[in-house]
């Protein structure tokens, strides 16, 4: 009974610490809310699912191997970079300029093969704003 | 002529050879989660095994022993090998692009996947202390319309999920990153959730372990035994001994 009410207890403290404007949780406070709880061998599928995010995941809308194909085949047009989640505009700018001349368009190329190959992946690219996505 | 055309075999060559590289990119971590909730905890282990090319497999040890296949279809397969029984599945729920661990693996991490979810950039800005926030938005309805993902040094710390009026439905922190060679990612994560009508909260925490990018392990390529009998109910088939 003394454990269920210290769990209690420090359940009300993670609510309201994690209330706060800040992203950081109060680790220590989650540890003792976790060490005083009961431990129950309740099963339930949900806890086994992998979401980790609290959100339905509804499809691979966004897609580096899409996003190195366009930028492969219509770079010059700036499709790619609207594709990964840049402004709608920044079509124009490459296409007014054929992609700056081909150079900003064959600098993408590069740069993705790189974030493809050492691991990183493009995920520094999508939403990036800026023309040069790579700066 | 000819020159230009060799420019064009290498250059196809080049992009072969990187996306093959991608797709057979390899991750595995044991991962603990410990789920509060009403003063009583559960706990399940396991230890996932993710390729780049979204194929994830999951090896839980407790409470119960049993193998999941899925994908980023969300085609999934739940293996018990005590009673040799397969339960099939397509629900987007299970699908692979849910785990953390591929998000990270496919480079995601700077949106967590929120684009491929169907949300789009509204907008972003850096606070005093360097961090970015992203505010996201969607129209679907049967997620929440808004997400907040806050960044430091372009790796997710925080995400919260809000509804209509703005209300934090849930939040999720981010923390303890390892920094391997080929994969950086965060140890622990923990997720929040407010249930409103009961005025109280459920606390998930998730700590991964012995993460490795090592990618030679056969749980990598585990596939259901052609033999396996079709389960009606998962649990039923994890209970038998």
């Amino acid at each position: 009974m003394k454990k269920f009410f210290l769990a209690l207890v420090a359940m009300f403290a993670i609510t309201a610490v994690a209330s706060a404007a800040n992203y950081t949780a109060d680790d220590a406070a989650i540890d003792a809310a976790i060490e005083n709880a009961i431990d129950v061998n309740a099963f339930d599928l949900g806890n086994t699912a992998t979401a980790p995010l609290g959100a339905a995941y509804v499809g691979l809308g966004n897609n580096d191997v899409v996003s190195i194909l366009l930028t492969w085949f219509l770079g010059w047009t700036g499709i790619h970079r609207v594709y990964m989640g840049s402004t709608w505009w920044m079509w124009i700018p490459y296409l007014l300029t054929g992609g700056g001349f081909g150079i900003v368009w064959t600098l993408d190329i590069i740069f993705e093969l790189i974030g493809l190959i050492d691991g990183s992946g493009l995920g520094k690219y999508y939403d990036n704003p800026n023309i040069l996505m790579w700066l | 002529m000819a020159v230009v055309l060799r420019k064009d075999l290498i250059s196809a060559a080049l992009l072969l050879i990187a996306l093959g590289a991608f797709a057979q990119r390899r991750a595995s971590a044991d991962v603990e989660v410990k789920s509060l909730a009403d003063g009583k905890v559960t706990t399940v282990t396991k230890r996932v095994f993710c390729q780049g090319n979204g194929r994830l497999v999951t090896v839980f040890s407790s409470p119960y022993e049993y193998t999941t296949v899925t994908n980023l279809k969300g085609e999934f397969k739940l293996y018990v090998p005590s009673s040799n029984e397969v339960f099939s599945r397509v629900d987007q729920s299970f699908a692979s692009g849910n785990e953390l661990l591929y998000l990270f693996l496919a480079g995601r991490q700077d949106n967590l996947g929120l684009l491929g979810m169907g949300y789009t950039l509204q907008g972003s800005s850096y606070d005093e202390e360097g961090y970015l926030k992203r505010t996201y938005t969607t129209k679907k309805k049967d997620t929440a319309p808004t997400v907040e993902l806050v960044l430091k040094d372009y790796l997710p710390v925080y995400v919260a999920y809000l509804d209509h009026s703005g209300n934090v439905l849930s939040k999720m922190y981010l923390s303890q990153y390892t920094k391997g060679s080929r994969l950086v990612f965060p140890t622990r994560v923990t997720e929040i959730t407010y249930n409103k009508e009961k005025h109280d909260s459920t606390v998930v925490r998730t700590i991964y372990s012995s993460i490795s990018t090592e990618g030679t392990d056969p749980h990598f390529d585990f596939q259901v035994p052609a033999g396996a009998k079709p389960a009606g109910n998962p649990l039923d088939a994890m209970k038998k001994k």
